[in-house]
């Protein structure tokens, strides 16, 4: 089992989504659970590649790669998970905030919320605070996460809580935020409930947030 | 005789009027009259009458009214109509919004800003001004509310100019009401005020005539934050005296105390609230006062209220006990077992026995007693058979719950319809309280003391103490009770706004040393002000609240009279904002003062520009309203948002107290 985890983590690195594909079928059939796989198998592939990506050894190129590589094989473990009895946990809204194009973290961030057991709605990117407020009255969210990674729209995560102030309904969802430029202090100065700096991170913060 | 100044507070039950002299800081007269709710003048009238004031003998003149939240809940408001422009009906809708609104009559209007103050599509004034047209028959004034107006209030004044063009009405602005973010209670604290217009000035104009003789100098309002406003001010916003008894009543017991800074604890018959004070400034609640059950945006003292006082219930805890008490003590108010022995003499007899019998937990329903208040005095007043079967039971004398539930024949306290007849006052219990307790040690025994007495024999015997220890652990877990909701109330989060956790080892081992089984950690806790008590039973319970947070407990002369005294020595202020924020999604800041609008690229130089602007500014509205303009102006920034709101507070006069 560990070599075939070991194979799954350097298709993830290399980008084979083929192999990704059959590996996580072997492991499935061999009794593994997807969990076990997400945690073992994929995570430290794509742990790997982010600490490659921020040393600048790795680039965006093959940053996305490797993301296509870890989605396709989340698409195999995605039924398993849904007829497993993991309830579900919450709904998430998120989405990247307006006048920023950026989705690499963002997406990570969703395909973990969903190995976790959440059910997401992505807005996608260059998203204007309306539409944020929309998705809140459509979708009935327990959270919303925004993402930023330009300092220069990092307000837009404040406009969007300002939106959700002045509409009365503030306290009618937990609101956390992230990307390379935010910090816990930002956070906390526009009035988010949370912040988390990684993928993995945002999971733990997404369940804490639920349960308080 | 130093500086006299005249205070009036129209409570709940009593209108009072103090005549303070301020230098020599003592109450020179003091009177009451009964408060006539239905004209809140005349009871001011006479209360004032009888103080026996001179002409022009005070320096200035104070009231602290409840008028507004009488009119909003006696219904006595007039009809307004109101304006949301921008706001989105589907989410009121879906959100259950729709209640927190207040008018006779709203509509929807497209327009308004977005987050960065830019004007939405669709505003059309016309609309408004015809809409406003066809309301007017059926209405008395109007208000308008915009989304975001505290960011720009351009749509807000145009729509308002409109309205005035078409009826000569009084139009209230969101954005005049208040700068905090929230439609919700913008719109509901400019259309409440708009409701008051006409009653607070024929209120204003009757209360004038009866004091400006008896003042040389300014007639002041309290406001629900504990300052004063001029009454041509109160009369423009009389939405702002909302919730000024208790602002009033914590800087009076403060004040009456000798001091400026204090934590004030008023402990009544039913609850005790606790309100901290800090150089003569009650502190402010960061939400809005709630008047009528309608939430809005008028700044109020925080005041945090305990189920817990003279007249509480004293239950033993049993295996349920939280915080590991003995007893329980309230929420529920209920007659002294010392005043029901003094009227049922059949009770006084039962007390002495049950007293003298050995007793086993389930036992301690023996100490509660049921008994008949009246029966419905009007037809009006229906009640089902049985309700009416328990009438009955209770007709001939009150019975404890045994004995009650074997009259009706039902095997529990659940099964017996009690709650409307006790709500409706039918009904009552009775049981035992602090009250009783202070009758057992002698300290105040106004009724029967062997009744007290021979309860304290039977909770002695259900808890295995000897009885003369009763009293002392009821007082003792009364007060850490009191304790602990202190805790509650000025526990930090770790932003240093208020709400923190107040509960687990540290503190409850500071409250009760050695309860927490931490030795060799020793927690200790100490309020670094002085408890100030007020209230009925304030002084018989909070002596031991100071002694466990290692503070003095003041007991202040004539705290009767707090509210009255703290309006009179309540500060005038003038208070404006301003607010800088992201001039849009790219960058940018925008400072708003007042009707300008300014555009700057740095924050640095948008703060700075801001508070400048902003002092001057909050000079100028202070002449305008009648208070003198000179004095230091105290600026203070508040994250908001993606911006910041630049409050600027000028104090005008010097009605405060010194420190003996």
């Amino acid at each position: 089992m560990l070599e075939l985890m070991r194979k799954l983590s350097q298709a993830v690195i290399s980008g084979e989504v083929e192999t990704a594909a059959q590996l996580t079928e072997q492991l499935l059939a061999q009794g593994a659970s997807p969990q076990e796989i997400i945690d073992n198998g994929l995570l430290p592939g794509m742990d790997y590649v982010g600490a490659q990506f921020r040393k600048g050894e790795m680039f965006i190129p093959e940053v996305l790669l490797s993301a296509r590589t870890m989605q396709t094989a989340m698409d195999v473990l995605k039924p398993r998970l849904v007829t497993g009895n993991v309830p579900c946990q919450g709904t998430v809204v998120i989405g990247t905030v307006q006048g920023d194009l950026h989705d690499i973290g963002k997406n990570l961030v969703r395909m973990m919320l969903e190995a976790a057991g959440f059910s997401v709605i992505d807005l996608g990117i260059d998203v204007p605070a309306e539409k944020f407020l929309e998705a809140v009255k459509t979708h009935r969210p327990h959270i919303l996460g925004l993402s930023a990674l330009l300092t220069t729209t990092m307000r837009n995560m404040a406009a969007v809580i300002d939106t959700l102030r002045e509409a009365g309904i503030r306290q009618a969802v937990k609101v956390m935020v992230g990307g390379a430029p935010v910090t816990a202090e930002f956070a906390r100065s526009i009035g988010a409930d949370g912040y988390a700096p990684n993928a993995v991170a945002a999971v733990d913060l997404a369940r804490s947030l639920i349960a308080s | 005789m130093g500086r006299l100044v005249l205070g009036i507070d129209t409570g709940g039950t009593f209108t009072d009027a103090v005549l303070l002299d301020l230098e020599n800081h003592r109450v020179v007269r003091s009177t009451k009259a009964l408060t006539t709710h239905d004209d809140l003048a005349r009871g001011i009238a006479s209360a004032v009458a009888r103080l026996g004031v001179h002409p022009g003998q005070a320096e200035a003149a104070v009231i602290s009214t409840t008028l507004a939240t009488n009119a909003v809940v006696e219904r006595l408001t007039r009809p307004v109509a109101l304006a949301l422009i921008g706001y989105d009906p589907e989410l009121l809708d879906q959100f259950e919004l729709n209640r927190h609104i207040f008018a006779t009559v709203a509509a929807h209007f497209l327009g308004g800003h977005d987050a960065y103050g830019r004007p939405r599509p669709g505003f059309n004034p016309g609309e408004i001004a015809a809409w406003a047209k066809r309301c007017w028959p059926d209405v008395e004034a109007f208000a308008v509310s915009a989304y975001f107006s505290p960011l720009n209030s351009r749509c807000e004044k145009e729509a308002a100019e409109a309205i005035r063009r078409q009826v000569p009405a009084p139009v209230v602005l969101g954005s005049e009401m208040s700068t905090s973010l929230g439609a919700i209670t913008r719109a509901t604290t400019a259309s409440l005020n708009a409701s008051l217009l006409p009653i607070a000035l024929q209120f204003m104009e009757a209360v004038s005539r009866v004091i400006s003789p008896l003042a040389r100098g300014a007639l002041l309002c309290c406001r629900g934050d504990g300052t004063l406003m001029r009454f041509p001010t109160a009369v423009a916003r009389p939405i702002e005296t909302v919730a000024s008894g208790p602002a009033a009543s914590a800087v009076g017991a403060t004040f009456l105390a000798g001091r400026t800074t204090a934590l004030v604890v008023d402990a009544g018959g039913t609850s005790s609230d606790i309100a901290l004070v800090v150089d003569g400034s009650p502190r402010i609640s960061q939400q809005g006062a709630e008047v009528g059950g309608y939430p809005t945006a008028v700044p109020a003292v925080a005041v945090r209220t305990l189920g817990l006082g003279g007249d509480s219930r004293v239950q033993l805890a049993g295996p349920a006990a939280s915080a590991g008490e003995p007893l329980l003590i309230g929420p529920e108010r209920v007659t002294p077992l010392a005043k029901l022995a003094s009227e049922h003499q059949t009770v006084a007899a039962q007390l002495h026995a049950i007293g003298r019998r050995p007793l086993a937990p389930e036992d301690a329903v023996l100490l509660d007693y049921w008994y008949l208040v009246r029966y419905p005095q009007s037809e009006t007043e229906t009640l089902t058979a049985p309700e009416r079967e328990l009438l009955d039971a209770l007709a001939a004398g009150p019975l404890n719950l045994p004995a009650l539930l074997e009259r009706l024949g039902v095997p529990h306290l659940r099964l017996v319809p009690w709650q409307r007849l006790v709500r409706r006052g039918m009904v009552a219990r009775a049981g035992f309280t602090p009250t009783d307790a202070m009758h057992a040690t002698g300290e105040y025994e106004p009724w029967d003391r062997e009744a007290s007495l021979n309860a304290c024999r039977a909770l002695g015997s259900l808890l295995g103490r000897p009885p003369d220890e009763v009293p002392r652990l009821v007082f003792e877990v009364a007060a850490r009770t009191l304790a602990r909701a202190i805790v509650g109330y000025l526990a930090p989060r770790p932003d240093g706004t208020p709400g923190g956790p107040a509960s687990g080892w540290m503190v409850e081992g500071a409250l009760r040393p050695g309860s927490a089984n931490s030795w060799p950690l020793v927690p200790h806790l100490r309020l670094d002000v002085p408890i100030v008590a007020v209230g009925g039973a304030g002084p018989v319970l909070l002596s031991r609240v100071a002694e466990i947070l290692h503070t003095e407990c003041l007991v202040p002369p004539h705290h009767e009279v707090a509210s009255a005294v703290g309006a009179a020595v309540a500060k005038p202020v003038a208070r404006s904002e301003a607010r800088v924020y992201p001039a849009g999604p790219t960058g940018g800041f925008l400072v708003s003062v007042d009707e300008t609008h300014s555009t700057f690229y740095d924050e640095e130089t948008a703060l700075a520009h801001a508070r400048d602007a902003l002092a001057r500014h909050v000079r100028d509205l202070a002449l305008r309203e009648g208070l003198p303009a000179s004095g230091d102006v105290r600026l203070s920034l508040f994250p908001e948002g993606g911006g910041y709101r630049v409050v600027a507070v000028l104090e005008a006069g010097q009605q405060t107290a010194e420190v003996v």
